[in-house]
């Protein structure tokens, strides 16, 4: 049998948690450099945060490492840190069905650890304790945020203080059903401006085109949502909303090369500095 | 009397205190050199905010203090000139340091919008969702520039709806109502779409003075022409069974 055919078979996957049974044969790998080995309490959980397909690939040369994240119990999920506010920490409740009152805390690089595979061929993972799909949703949308975050001036990223940012995303919280995206083109993106000159940015709500095309209701809450959006940015010191391009847009209309001109707009763009 | 200026300690309450008697302020002003400019910012201009010209006493100054007691409530960086520190260019120094700190504080003070102000901008939110026109067509049509349009859809903005403007706003909505009456598409799917007399609802719609029933009889020939719209890619995708992959915004939240 293959070698990941064995580990597949075994129950590994993204999301599952490495068993208490195994911790002694992988503690010689938990080790951050220059440091004494990390201490993995039986409350903690050692999440498998590599994807199915490299965990579970045939041959064990294609892919020799596991990339563990030591997750830590917190009391709540802080608001900081929750919901991908922050690139660098993640709280999150990996299994409401499972464990509804844990929540758990990881640093995206100073938890993650790589395992070798070999080790995950003998045991199964912990039969009790799993991420719910969701939750390993929710770990890779963060890693892929984090790789793929915007890089945006912190003379830009200073302009849009804590109250602003509440009122921003205040504004577009009725888009998390996902019926619109949120771009922002920022025309100095790669230019530290001084106090005395203004970024000038022009903002988009790319609408779902269904949204767009049969759902009146829906479009009036994004249009709300724009308006609300626009105003707030554009009372920002030093932060110019160009308002002949701004606009709500049907997703069937805003282009490739549109997209490549802006940014989706995250929070977690404005937290690189924290 | 105070030597001190120190405005940055003003909290709310100290600042209510200010709203009443500025004494602090004034005794500390009326303690220096009249002869030097003395000037507070409350945005762009030095201008007066709903709070005090205190010119009385100072007649002998170039320039009156302005002190704007709202943006004081909001600020906590307004700079400190002390007496003992006072020179020729003392208050040059705490006009600019004073200047940026009241643009920050008014950029980032919380305003409310009242209610007059929320409901313009869902009434505005709701006829751009009927009708789906750029900004751009959607001012023409309310007979607004651009920017008097972002001005309406701005609720902290004190813009009042009077005279032509609101007559204009209530007709186009009657416009919109009679199209939604009879399809949930945007009105800007088929607004370009030259009518039999040539011309187009956008066009008709930007007119300074539009005929409301000509526009709801364009109605009868637009519709048509919108059932016959080819399928766009997204729709044809979404019927052969390609579904848009939910992002990760969609996850509900962990709190």
């Amino acid at each position: 049998m293959p070698f990941g055919d064995e580990v597949a078979e075994k129950g590994w996957r993204t999301g599952a948690v490495v068993p208490q049974v195994m911790l002694a044969a992988i503690a010689p790998y938990l080790i951050r450099p220059g440091a004494a080995a990390v201490e993995v309490t039986a409350d903690h959980w050692l999440v498998v945060v590599s994807q199915t397909c490299d965990v579970v690939a045939r041959a064990l040369e294609a892919e020799p490492f596991v990339e563990v994240l030591h997750c830590k119990p917190i009391k709540k999920p802080r608001a900081q840190y929750r919901d991908f506010r922050s690139t660098r920490i993640l709280d999150f409740r990996p299994n409401r069905g499972t464990h509804e009152a844990v929540a758990l805390s990881a640093h995206a690089v100073a938890d993650r650890y790589l395992v070798p595979r070999e080790l995950f061929k003998d045991q199964p993972p912990d039969a009790d304790r799993y991420l719910s799909s969701e939750a390993s949703q929710r770990i890779m949308a963060w890693y892929a945020l984090r790789a793929g975050r915007p890089s945006w001036p912190d003379a830009f990223v200073t302009r849009i203080g804590k109250d602003t940012q509440d009122a921003l995303e205040a504004a577009i919280e009725p888009l998390k059903e996902d019926i619109a995206e949120v771009r922002l083109g920022i025309a100095e993106k790669d230019v530290e401006l001084g106090d005395d000159q203004s970024y000038h940015v022009a903002v988009y709500f790319i609408v779902d085109a269904e949204i767009w095309e049969g759902d009146v209701e829906g479009r009036a809450t994004i249009n709300t949502a724009f308006a609300s959006f626009v105003s707030k940015l554009n009372e920002c010191a030093g932060i110019e909303v160009d308002q002949d391009l701004s606009e709500v847009v049907s997703g069937d209309e805003f282009t490739w090369q549109e997209t490549r001109a802006t940014d989706e707009w995250n929070f977690a763009n404005l937290s690189h500095r924290e | 009397m105070s030597d001190t200026i120190e405005a940055r300690f003003y909290n709310a309450q100290r600042a209510t205190l200010l709203q009443r008697r500025p004494s602090t302020i004034i005794d500390a002003a009326e303690s220096f050199n009249l002869g030097v400019p003395m000037q507070f910012y409350g945005g762009d201009e030095t201008h007066l905010i709903g709070s005090y010209r205190m010119g009385t006493r100072l007649t002998g100054a170039r320039t009156v203090l302005i002190v704007d007691t709202d943006v004081l409530l909001a600020t906590s960086a307004i700079p400190t000139v002390t007496v003992e520190d006072f020179d020729a260019d003392s208050w040059s120094r705490w006009s600019k340091a004073s200047k940026e700190a009241f643009q920050k504080a008014a950029a980032t003070a919380k305003v409310t919008p009242s209610a007059a102000a929320r409901l313009r901008v869902e009434r505005l939110a709701a006829l751009q969702a009927v009708l789906g026109l750029s900004t751009s067509n959607l001012a023409q049509a309310l007979g607004l520039s651009r920017p008097g349009l972002y001005k309406w859809l701005d609720a902290s903005s004190d813009v009042k709806l009077q005279g032509a403007s609101r007559e204009r706003l209530a007709a186009v909505e009657r416009i919109a109502k009679q199209w939604r009456e009879r399809t949930t598409a945007p009105l800007s799917s088929v607004a370009n779409e030259p009518l039999a007399d040539g011309r187009t609802v956008q066009t008709m719609l930007a007119a300074d003075q539009f005929d409301e029933a000509a526009i709801a009889g364009a109605f009868d020939e637009l519709l048509p022409k919108l059932a016959g719209k080819p399928k766009t890619r997204s729709q044809k995708l979404a019927e052969a069974g390609f579904k848009r992959r939910p992002s990760a915004k969609s996850l509900a939240s962990d709190e």
